[in-house]
């Protein structure tokens, strides 16, 4: 909610900049995990199934990172 | 090495591992290849999104502002507090509280039809506008991303009541309710997606 709430926050105030896009990309795996492991229940389920949705939530915003680190330059 | 040194040594490796002993996949199998093509189809839309994005920076940061912000926001909270009821659903439905889950199930829905309410408001905004798939680019991948997000939601929230009537005609129990397990991690997912989808389309810029 507190993460959800900063990024509404940082939204109203229309911040931009590339540790804006890592810092709000952070919240989103932050956020991405806790629904994995504790609403889905995935944190004692070892192997591939735990390991692609985290996949999800790290690799996607790092590809998005990166795309946005690469406009910027 | 004494004997009491030997058994302790043993006894260790059992410790460990039991502490990382696998629990089962909450659900039916099947719904998670579903859940693993939904979230390739989505990776591949936001990767597509990125791309695109990069060969029209100011067109997306110009049109980006234009959209509701708070309607993205509200939808946020209402999903991740309905996906939090969902998951209240399925432990008290381990305990065997079926009024319970049935109560939390209904909220759920409450919050799945409130979402529902504020993306219909917001597209009435849209669509007013005269806006439509083909006004720009940044509008063909806002209105093709969210409306593909919407069908999701619709979707899940037929599940979730098709579980809800199964559950109120006693087909469910703490010891089976796998189908329960199943339609949660698909609204879980559901939320997932929406956990990227609204920084990347609403806010990043």
């Amino acid at each position: 909610m507190v993460l959800t709430l900063t990024t509404a926050y940082i939204g109203y105030l229309e911040l931009s900049g590339l540790y804006i896009v890592g810092f709000l990309l952070l919240t989103v795996t932050v956020k991405g995990q806790l629904v994995i492991d504790h609403y889905i229940g995935l944190k004692n389920v070892r192997g591939f199934w735990r390991l692609a949705m985290l996949g999800f939530v790290y690799v996607i915003p790092g590809i998005i990172f990166t795309g946005y680190y690469l406009t910027s330059v | 090495m004494s004997q009491s040194a030997m058994s302790e040594s043993a006894a260790q490796p059992i410790i460990e591992k039991k502490s990382i002993e696998k629990e089962p996949l909450p659900g039916d199998l099947a719904i998670w290849f579903v859940i693993m093509a939904e979230m390739l189809v989505f990776g591949v839309f936001f990767i597509v999104y990125v791309v695109v994005r990069s060969n029209n920076v100011e067109l997306f940061n110009e049109y980006q502002l234009e959209l509701h912000r708070i309607g993205g926001v509200i939808n946020t909270i209402v999903l991740i507090t309905s996906s939090y009821f969902v998951a209240l659903g399925i432990y008290e439905i381990r305990k065997g509280n079926i009024q319970r889950t049935g109560n939390l199930l209904l909220l759920a829905l409450l919050m799945g039809a409130i979402f529902v309410g504020v993306k219909i408001w917001e597209y009435s905004f849209v669509f007013g506008a005269g806006i439509h798939l083909s006004t720009n680019t940044f509008y063909t991948f806002y209105i093709s991303l969210t409306f593909f997000h919407f069908m999701h939601v619709l979707l899940g929230m037929v599940i979730l009541t098709i579980i809800y009537i199964r559950l109120r005609q006693d087909k469910y129990s703490a010891e089976s309710h796998q189908d329960i397990e199943t339609g949660a991690s698909y609204w879980h997912m559901v939320d997932l997606l929406w956990i990227v989808l609204f920084p990347l389309v609403y806010i990043i810029r």
